[in-house]
């Protein structure tokens, strides 16, 4: 992964729990606190063994981390370096995530060592469809769900999402299904 | 190939080209491409191109005519007005004598694109201006991680440093070629070597360095080779030079492929070990002499029907063994006490250090009838902070000393003497005896625990008082001094500093311990 993705977990824990903790979490991964460099390629088990320590210092399931990790990449991490290539992805979660293989299409461009995700949707009714999530990586379909969560949240869109299908034999994607909730306002 | 170029019309031509400027033979605007209206609301069609735009390249092009000559070299356009855009690209010189501007946008950074109200979508797909100008943020974001990186870096190696400059273990450190790295000030003392001679040193150099060090006979081997060759287990040696030292050599191979060495010196520990161990020994030996002789004569008596006189003899002597034993066991424990409170139950207080000597004294004055306790003490208002319990402790075991290590009889000469310690005005108790004396190598060992100068046995005692002596002394902020010779007597120096003068008239130490010896008597 590059370091974008390890500096936001740094980040993510920093804003939650401040510096020693994230001192902390690198102590129990094994990984020097000094940083992570956005555009530097580094080894996925670094990944892995931060998420770890960050669900332990935490005490939350590793699967909590990455959504709540997730969530954090769209609202800051994502807003913070890549905002206008984001605003280009759409108005509406729906429009977003069409678009998003045609975004990874120029993030791959510039970080070419960049392994992305593909993300296809089928539409089931206005405010309701399905999307499929397929990567070379496994286990990451917690931090895609809080993805889809932190980019409703970025429009303004009530959403549930559900995970309908895990990947493993005979199905090679992660399948959610998406629907928009109505708000229903008391008299 | 000779295929004609396709054409691209309508929908297909503002794809590919999103900010055009198509003008006629007047240089009046026909249309503009979408992302170029989007960017520039005021652009209307009709409208004079030099109302919208300064021309740069061609510089000054007012008529058809400049741009007929300028050919297809690159034109430049900036946009007139608030809105700061720069457009870059071609010119072409249509057949009905319109010219058509194929240019985009000079864009430095993302928050230009945002400065114009465009989008990523607002790009042509060929167009790669966004993917540079993301890769330029990625770039300027990484050089920002860079930079917080390399703070991070430099405080963790002056962190470091500090650690290792504060350590008393010497650190080797070497590169992958072989060549040291960093050693640190507690390397270059223990080897007695200037720094700058280890500078660029290979390991084999640093190695036959240390070999160097070690006695005559031990010089064969190469430590660090063989210390990296064991690098689980710490590999011992004992350097003969610049001092006598036992180093404990641990390496640990680094992950890019340079070795560190970790040399800590054990000199003292092994020292300690060595010293536990011949304690225990010798505290056995000791105690098991009176021992056997208490076990022996009881189980004689037990046994073996004896005569009233044999039997009193015996039972004297098992009380007389058993009274050893039990000195032995509480001295062994006023040592160990002493040891681990470090002086911290020390019940300090200003003494008249003469009335000490005199206490101490007075048991020893009768006690031979061959000996003369001879007194000549300082002033009386002479005070000293002692624990008057201890330190009678200690005088008295000198004084049991001098009279013990002399059998023949003489004078015991106690006297007090004004000295200076550490340029502090000290008084220094004397005793001198003309006793058996000491040679050189007896001396030496004078401070050991159950050393006795007298190994047939003749002399009664534990061997421990003197190490009790130089212990309450010592933490008391004094100082112990033996002297002796063999046949001419022994003589053992106290010296504490004098209790410092508040200004209460107590002190005046300096000039009243000059002063002529107050005191002198002799006890006989």
């Amino acid at each position: 992964m590059y370091g974008l993705v390890n500096r936001a977990i740094e980040q993510l824990v920093v804003s939650l729990k401040g510096e020693p903790a994230w001192r902390r979490v690198c102590q129990r991964a094994n990984v020097q606190a000094d940083g992570f460099v956005a555009m530097c390629p580094y080894h996925d088990d670094v990944t892995y063994r931060l998420v770890g320590a960050v669900s332990e210092e935490m005490s939350m399931a590793p699967e909590a981390v990455l959504e709540a990790f997730g969530e954090y990449w769209i609202l800051y991490t994502a807003e913070e370096g890549y905002g206008e290539l984001m605003e280009s992805g759409g108005s509406t979660l729906r429009e977003f995530i069409g678009n998003l293989n045609d975004m990874h299409g120029r993030v791959e461009t510039v970080f070419p060592q960049m392994r992305l995700p593909q993300f296809d949707v089928q539409d089931i009714a206005p405010g309701h469809y399905r999307v499929a999530y397929s990567s070379e990586r496994e286990g990451l379909a917690p931090m895609v769900r809080g993805l889809l969560k932190g980019l409703a949240q970025r429009f303004g869109e009530k959403v549930e999402v559900r995970l309908l299908h895990a990947r493993g034999k005979g199905c090679p994607v992660d399948l959610f299904e998406v629907q928009h909730v109505e708000e229903t306002v008391a008299a | 190939m000779n295929a004609e170029a396709p054409g691209l019309e309508g929908a297909r031509f503002e794809r590919a080209f999103p900010f055009h400027l198509w003008l006629d033979g007047a240089l009046r605007l026909r249309r503009a491409g979408s992302a170029l209206r989007k960017a520039l609301p005021a652009l209307v069609e009709g409208m004079a191109l030099g109302d919208a735009f300064d021309v740069a390249r061609p510089r000054g092009a007012a008529r058809l005519s400049d741009w007929q000559r300028h050919g297809t070299a690159l034109c430049t356009l900036r946009a007139r007005g608030e809105v700061r855009l720069t457009l870059r690209g071609n010119a072409e010189l249509l057949d009905d004598g319109s010219l058509l501007l194929l240019v985009s946008p000079v864009l430095t950074s993302l928050d230009d694109v945002r400065a114009l109200g465009l989008t990523f979508n607002d790009f042509a797909r060929h167009d790669a201006a966004g993917e540079l100008l993301l890769a330029a943020r990625t770039t300027q974001m990484s050089a920002r991680d860079s930079e917080r990186l390399a703070e991070r870096l430099q405080t963790r190696t002056e962190l470091l440093n500090s650690i290792l400059e504060l350590s008393h273990s010497g650190v080797l450190a070497f590169g992958t070629d072989g060549v040291l790295q960093h050693c640190n000030a507690a390397l270059v003392r223990m080897l007695g070597v200037r720094a700058d001679r280890l500078a660029g040193a290979s390991l084999s150099e640093v190695d036959a360095l240390i070999r160097r060090r070690l006695p005559q006979a031990a010089r064969g081997d190469r430590v660090l080779v063989a210390a990296q060759a064991e690098a689980a287990v710490a590999q011992r040696l004992v350097l003969s030079r610049p001092r006598h030292a036992v180093i404990e050599i641990s390496s640990r191979q680094r992950d890019e492929g340079g070795q560190v060495f970790y040399l800590r010196d054990v000199t003292r520990e092994t020292e300690v070990e060595r010293m536990k161990s011949e304690f225990l020994t010798t505290a056995a030996h000791e105690l098991r002499t009176p021992m056997v002789s208490v076990h022996g004569f009881t189980e004689l008596l037990l046994n073996r029907p004896v005569g009233e006189a044999k039997r009193r003899d015996m039972l004297e002597t098992i009380h007389r063994q058993s009274s050893l034993l039990i000195h032995m066991v509480n001295e062994l424990l006023d040592l160990a006490r002493i040891e681990a409170r470090q002086g911290s139950d020390l019940q300090r207080v200003p003494c008249r250090l003469d009335a000490l000597v005199r206490d101490a004294v007075a048991p020893f004055a009768d006690a031979t009838g061959r000996h003369a306790i001879r007194l000549a003490l300082a002033p009386e208002d002479a005070t000293v902070l002692l624990d008057p319990d201890k330190t009678h402790r200690a005088l008295a075991n000198v004084l049991s000393n001098a009279i013990k290590y002399s059998p023949q009889g003489g004078t015991v000469e106690v006297s007090t003497v004004p000295t200076a310690l550490a340029g502090r005005p000290a008084l220094t108790v004397r005793v001198r005896d003309e006793g058996i004396g000491m040679t050189t190598g007896q001396l030496a060992r004078v401070f050991e625990r159950f050393y006795r100068a007298d190994p047939s046995g003749n002399i009664p005692g534990t061997g421990l008082g003197m190490s009790l002596v130089k212990e309450i002394t010592e933490l008391q902020g004094g100082t112990v001094q033996v002297t002796s010779r063999p046949g001419r007597g022994t003589t053992v120096d106290l010296t504490w500093p004098l209790q410092r003068d508040d200004g209460d008239g107590a002190g005046g130490a300096d000039t009243t311990c000059h002063a002529a010896l107050a005191d002198a008597a002799v006890y006989q």
